[in-house]
């Protein structure tokens, strides 16, 4: 078991994992060299620490973390290494300075200490040349991707001479306490992740500059035909940094065989050679193919002209073909514009060369697709794509274009690398040339599988109900921003009964990029356009309530497990859960009051209650209420889950996991064992002040609108929300039931929802995705 | 008989009791005039319209516009009467005090051009494209062009045209192959052929502006390369004088079956010098400044036809004598009692009379929201009239001329056989309405961009200035005991037409065709609706003035009103059905099947 971690080196990258390390609980020790310009030795470490506190997106997921790190430099504290169970050396990629390191290592190290470099491009063998057998039994490459806190991919490499042990170890505390893909990789220059990820980015850049598209242009086309994130090609460039291409580049040269496809590319266009002339690195420096810029005090976007070299306003690309792109990626590359053209370019090299290394740098196609999608954020990687494109089209193509058609591409016997036979799911395997079962390891189950192979228990275009086995069932709500509108309501009032009639439990769960988004306030919005306001408070508003409340008091276990953003009515669906598992990237808040609205589907009863029964606010009804209160009158929104945990949306008892893929394996293990013993929660009361402590909220209120902090609509808002809590006409001697308090929920949404300014927020937020305030 | 007296009677209810809101008060003030001088200008104004216009309207169909080497000559009558206009004013009397018109509210400008319409259609479409181009050129133009440009077209010396429209392209601008090629000195040369241009070449003014879209060398393909030039027939120089022949020309004219003194040209453009309006790739912007004023007077031409057919049809129900009434002989002394005594015919009256008096309402109240929206201040109530004129204008355009027409064709069935015969004169008001319905985007285009567009944009915002104003309207007057009769069928309409929006706008979303296919049954029942709206408040209006009827004006609009409501309204049932059984029995229909009984 690895428990204490030593990290050597504390930049970027190394400062980055160490904080991740201690996101998942363990103790590190950072080390750096010497500062012997400054009367603290560990100057370097110790001013890592504090960037990393600064950094956005979060490097800790809370900032208390930064306690766990003890900070020191090599020449003082490189004993300290044998405290620990794993060090990992993530100095400048420097042969030379990384053995004289390993050396020292090895006269002083422990023997069962397991020692790894984060290294993207030097070959182990070279890095453990003239070490002995205990050190190269220990010695592995991790190589994490930048930031190592949210990019899941990791890349292991050992050796014949590996302990096969250490290696079990190694994985297992990186797939399941950091969270990472971790994927087995031959010990070639790059690995996997670079080798074909960095080509991909230095064809799609060099062809785009090649055929004339702009960076707008290039990177609207890349993101659409590989589904890419946004960034597409250029920004992925400033993302990454424009200075560590010359190095990954040439790197790569200098280590791969002569004939290798990148010698095609060595030379750079001469735009990079400019852009670092200028210091143009990217997103770390001034800026790169996009720049902010100050106009007239406002900062306006600019892109350069990559034949120009000039900066202007950067302006979305009209490009209607890629709409085609994404429904059907054959016919938008053959219709030969120059977008289409410069795509299948980009596609046909992208997979020719993947095809013909694919042997000598991966184990198994898998490998290769999940280090494209978890390193590079492509929504496929490689095979998939080859898949969506079929191999008799491929082929053609390649013959058209005179290259040469890969021998695995000849290899393969049938239309596509992936299948279902017989209720499995196969994959071709290029070494065997067969078709083998594609079994997840154990703790890992997808519905992305599941749906490959099964027909859902029932479904409508928005959700789907499936059987997960065992008597589990999982809800997934597949809409856009996996928002909850009227019908997706509707279903889940029925999914419960299905449930509640022929299955034990509920885990409401989906593979997309977001829990849920909240209520689909689009919707909500038109009909109170039409003045159908009777409708949105019977089939949205108190229909909610009562299918919240009916999933709550069912007669069977509901576990929600949430990854990514869990807002507004999304968060209310984890608040009416009976147990919560999180994917550690959750983002959890009640959002409502910043849409100049407020939580009505019983997220005020849900969180007021959990805050009075919370230990560690003191008793009486008064802090309760104002937690709540500040909670949900300035939208707080978790960066973590175990934030989320501290703000009060996730209860001590419910559970976080670290690694996404197998977030669903964990909660369908809670569902198992909360069946037998289950007993539905007891109804909640209350007791609340009622117009006494209204008239404190107001007070709060009326000073922080003095004092300019919150506008006159925002005082509004925390009215309505202040009457919800403080339980409106009420006081301490009467109990109120929940539905009191949905009741005053209800009305509140109501008057809110009528607000010009309020409906001018849903509907920016709606066209732009930005919160105004106004 | 072409019988037309302009009804200024309903006109000014209009502006004094039925707009005579605060809104309508600021606006006068804000065009610094008084409801006396407004009303006097509207007398004047329709004089001409009855004096001039009206005796030139059968003669100009009669004769047409005819063609010369490349010279358009407009029927006799017409040069005078359209000097009469230039040198009266009329051209620029709504148009910007800035740039020498008279700055009257809008809402002057479509009660002139409904009466211009009722009195000769084919004429009003000169001065009428001017207006439109005026406020394109202002909207959107360089200062130079607009200060070269807008005084000689707000006083009508020179005209103006909009050319859309080619050979493969009409609907579908994107097709647009006109193409104008950027110059030294930032003017363009601009290429291409033009078809159906109105107004294109005649003899009425010194020069001629056309508006042109056309693509660039490089722009994007489709509707996000298309630009708007403007190209004038005589260059003319800095000073406002006339200078070279710019080099384009007229083709030919169309032989169509109305509007018949209104040219309708074949423009060739060979390299003509063109100057860019608005920002290059954004034509259709620019244009569409342009459109929405036209379509809403494209809708005014719609009710200036259904006017003058109903009035038409009137003279004749009374003087035409055939049949007794069923009640026992209304004028025994003469050999029959006069048409109008049978039911049906009183009915038919009626419809288009109730249809005329509410989509007058509707447009005023429209017209005037052009202007709330130009003047007001409030971020709201400016962005609430933007709204408003923004959705109701495909309703206009399209139910607007739809009635104009109708109204035409009952004016010949009022007529029986003698509607058929020229002489009578109200075959030409079918021939001539007939237009309205096609052109400035046909009315099925109209249908689409209600329910395509100004149904989902900003998330059914546009809806909320209807819907709010009707929904806030009916809680108010619930228990008003004048109305009791009224509201009810106002209620039922509305609540039809909140299920049929609801009910469309998310058919629509999971599937574009369930959205497009009911469009133009939803765009009538929304106009029908919305008609039963003005006439409500008409209603309630007319009740508080009873006392103080010697006319018996008010009398007239309560029973008037209490026909639409019992017998026009009610279609919107059979709308309703019809909506909600939703599009698949059409769209799902077989391509073959359409052959299926003659093959
Ligand atoms: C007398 C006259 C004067 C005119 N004046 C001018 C002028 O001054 N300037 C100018 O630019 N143009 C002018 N026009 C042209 C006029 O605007 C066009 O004729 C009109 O826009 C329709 O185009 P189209 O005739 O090519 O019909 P098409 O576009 O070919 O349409 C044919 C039919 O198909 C329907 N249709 C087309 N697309 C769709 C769709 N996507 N969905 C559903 N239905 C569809 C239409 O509604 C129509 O019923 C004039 C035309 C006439 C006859």
């Amino acid at each position: 078991m690895i428990k204490n971690v030593t990290v050597i080196g504390a930049g970027l990258m190394g400062a980055g994992i160490a904080a991740h390390l201690t996101n998942a609980g363990t103790h590190v020790t950072l080390l750096d060299i010497p500062d012997n310009s400054s009367h603290n030795r560990n100057n370097l470490a110790d001013q890592a620490v504090s960037k990393l506190m600064k950094l956005k997106p979060a490097a800790f997921t809370l900032p208390k973390n930064a306690n766990l790190i003890k900070t020191g430099n090599i020449d003082d504290d490189l004993h300290l290494i044998n405290s620990s169970d794993w060090v990992i050396e993530v100095i400048i990629e420097d042969l030379k300075l990384k053995k004289n390191l390993y050396e020292k290592i090895e006269k002083i190290m422990k023997d069962n200490l397991i020692i790894s470099s984060n290294t993207s491009t030097i070959p182990l063998g070279k890095l453990t040349e003239g070490r002995d057998k205990k050190f190269k039994s220990n010695f592995f490459i991790t190589h994490f991707f930048n930031p190592p806190r949210y990019l899941r991919l990791l890349e292991i490499v050992g050796s014949n001479n590996s302990d096969s042990k250490f290696k079990k170890d190694l994985i297992e505390f990186c797939d399941n306490k950091l969270g990472k893909s971790v994927i087995d990789c031959k010990d070639t220059p790059g690995f996997i992740g670079n080798r074909i990820g960095v080509f991909w980015m230095i064809v799609a850049a060099e062809k785009a500059i090649k055929m004339g598209l702009n960076v707008e242009e290039a990177d609207t086309v890349i993101s659409s035909v590989f589904g890419a994130p946004k960034t597409g090609i250029f920004g992925l460039l400033d993302l990454v940094g424009l200075d560590l291409m010359p190095h990954v580049m040439s790197s790569m040269t200098e280590h791969l065989d002569k004939n290798d496809e990148y010698n095609l590319y060595s030379k750079p266009p001469d735009i990079f050679d400019y852009m670092l002339e200028n210091k143009l690195i990217g997103r770390k420096g001034i800026g790169g193919f996009y720049k902010l810029e100050n106009v007239n005090g406002k900062k306006v976007k600019t892109s350069i002209n990559l034949i120009t070299k000039e900066f202007s306003e950067s302006k979305k690309p009209s490009i209607q073909s890629t709409k085609l792109a994404k429904k059907n990626l054959n016919k938008f590359l053959e219709i030969k514009d120059k977008y289409s053209e410069y795509a299948l370019s980009v596609v046909l090299e992208f997979i020719s060369y993947t095809l013909n290394h694919a042997e000598q740098i991966a184990n198994d196609l898998l490998s290769i697709d999940n280090a494209m999608k978890n390193g590079f954020g492509l929504a496929s990687g490689p095979f998939e794509l080859m898949d969506k494109l079929g191999k008799t089209w491929i082929k053609e193509k390649f013959l058209e274009t005179n290259i040469k058609i890969p021998k695995i591409l000849n290899n393969l016997p049938e239309e596509k690398f992936y299948k279902v036979e017989d209720q499995k799911l196969k994959y071709f395997d290029f070494i065997s040339n067969k078709f083998v079962n594609l079994n997840r390891p154990n703790g890992i189950i997808l519905l992305s599988d599941i749906k490959k192979i099964r027909e859902p228990i029932q479904k409508i275009s928005t959700a789907s109900l499936w059987d997960l086995g065992d008597g589990v069932t999982v809800f997934e709500i597949h809409s856009r921003g996996n928002s909850i509108d009227m019908s997706t309501m509707q279903f889940l009032d029925k999914s419960i009964d299905t449930v509640s009639n022929s299955y034990k439990a509920m885990v409401i769960y989906n593979e997309g990029p977001m829990f849920s988004a909240g209520a689909n306030v689009g919707e909500a919005l038109f009909l109170g356009n039409i003045g159908l306001e009777t409708e949105l408070v019977d089939k949205i508003v108190e229909y909610g309530q009562k299918v919240y409340q009916k999933l709550k008091y069912s007669n069977f276990p509901v576990i929600s497990a949430p990854s990514g953003m869990a807002l507004g009515g999304g968060c209310e669906l984890l608040l009416h859960s009976n147990f919560v598992q999180a994917h550690v990237e959750s983002y959890i808040g009640l959002t409502e009051a910043a849409l100049g609205i407020c939580p009505a589907w019983g997220g005020c009863k849900e969180l007021l209650s959990r805050f009075e029964n919370n230990k560690n606010i003191p008793n009486g009804p008064m802090p309760a209420i104002m937690k709540a209160f500040q909670t949900i009158g300035l939208a707080k929104t978790s960066t973590s889950a175990p934030e989320a945990r501290e703000i009060g949306f996730l209860r001590s008892e419910d559970g976080i996991t670290m690694n996404k893929d197998r977030l669903l394996h964990d909660a369908k293990l809670v569902a198992i064992n909360l069946i037998e013993t289950y007993v539905k929660p007891e109804k909640l009361t209350y007791r609340l002040p009622g117009r006494t402590a209204f008239a404190a909220l107001e007070l709060g209120l009326k000073g922080m609108f003095d004092n300019g902090q919150i506008s006159e609509h925002d005082k509004l808002i925390g009215h309505q929300i202040a009457n919800i809590l403080s339980g409106g006409e009420t006081d301490m001697l009467n109990e109120v039931d929940e539905d009191h308090i949905l009741k005053l929920e209800s009305n509140s949404i109501q008057t809110l929802f009528k607000q010009p300014k309020s409906q001018e927020r849903i509907e920016k937020l709606l066209e732009t995705g930005k919160i105004i305030r106004n | 008989m072409q019988s037309y007296s302009a009804p200024l009677n309903d006109m000014k209810f209009i502006i004094e009791d039925f707009l005579n809101s605060g809104a309508a008060d600021t606006l006068f003030k804000q065009n610094d005039i008084e409801i006396e001088d407004f009303n006097f200008i509207l007398d004047e104004s329709s004089k001409f319209c009855e004096e001039i216009l009206l005796p030139l309207n059968q003669s100009g169909d009669k004769e047409g516009c005819t063609y010369e080497n490349g010279k358009v000559k407009t029927p006799k009558g017409f040069k005078d009467a359209y000097k009469q206009f230039v040198e009266s004013g009329w051209q620029g009397a709504a148009l910007d005090q800035k740039y020498g018109g008279q700055g009257l509210p809008y809402i002057f400008n479509v009660f002139f051009d409904e009466m211009i319409t009722s009195s000769n259609m084919g004429f009003g479409n000169y001065p009428g494209l001017t207006g439109n181009a005026f406020e394109a050129i202002k909207k959107s133009a360089s200062d130079d062009l607009k200060d070269l440009y807008l005084p000689k077209l707000a006083t009508g010396e020179w005209s103006g045209t909009m050319n859309l429209t080619e050979p493969q392209c009409g609907t579908d601008l994107g097709l647009s192959k006109a193409m104008a090629n950027p110059q030294e000195d930032g003017s363009y040369k601009l290429t291409g052929t033009k078809i159906f241009i109105t107004g294109g070449e005649q003899d009425l003014s010194e020069n001629i502006i056309h508006l042109v879209l056309a693509r660039t060398p490089n722009a994007p393909k489709g509707i996000k390369g298309i630009s708007l030039f403007l190209v004038p027939k005589i260059i003319p120089n800095k000073d406002g004088s006339l200078g070279e022949e710019n080099s384009l020309s007229c083709g030919s004219i169309e032989d169509k079956m109305g509007i018949k003194s209104s040219s309708t040209c074949v423009m060739h453009y060979n390299d003509a010098k063109a100057w860019l309006v608005g920002d290059l790739n954004k034509g259709m912007k620019a244009m569409f400044i342009m459109m929405n004023g036209a379509r809403l007077m494209v809708g005014v031409q719609g009710l200036g036809m259904s006017e003058v057919s109903y009035q038409s049809a009137l003279y004749y129900a009374k003087e035409r004598l055939q049949g007794r009434s069923l009640k026992g002989a209304k004028k025994p002394e003469m050999s029959a009692d006069p048409i109008i005594v049978h039911p049906d015919v009183r009915k038919t009256l009626l419809k288009m009379k109730s249809l005329n008096e509410g989509i007058r309402g509707l447009i005023a109240f429209t017209a005037l929201q052009v202007d709330v929206a130009k003047y007001e201040k409030d971020k709201f109530k400016k962005q609430r009239a933007d709204d408003w004129v923004a959705l109701m204008t495909p309703i206009i355009k399209a139910y607007a001329t739809d009635i104009g027409s109708e109204s035409a064709n009952l004016a010949v069935q009022m007529y029986g056989g003698h509607g058929f015969i020229k002489d009578h004169g109200v075959e030409q008001f079918v021939r001539d309405a007939r237009i309205a319905q096609l052109y400035e985007g046909t009315n099925g285009i109209q249908a689409l961009d209600l329910v395509g567009r100004k149904l989902p944009m900003h998330n059914g915002r546009l809806l909320r200035s209807f819907f709010h104003e009707v929904k806030e309207y009916i809680e108010e007057n619930t228990f008003n005991y004048n109305l009791k009769e009224v509201i009810p069928h106002l209620m039922k309409s509305f609540g039809r037409l909140q299920q049929a929006t609801a009910f469309i706008a998310s058919k629509g979303l999971s599937d574009p065709e369930e959205g497009a296919g009911p469009a133009t049954d939803y765009l009538r029942m929304f106009a029908l609706t919305s008609l039963a709206y003005v006439w409500v408040k008409y209603i309630d209006i007319s009740n508080r003035k009873m006392n103080d009827d010697p006319k018996g004006f008010y009398k007239a609009k309560i029973a008037t009103g209490t026909f639409f409501l019992n017998k026009v309204l009610p279609e919107t049932g059979a709308l309703m059905s019809s909506i909600m059984s939703g599009a698949s029995s059409y769209t799902k229909y077989e391509d073959d099947f359409f052959e299926s009984s003659f093959s």
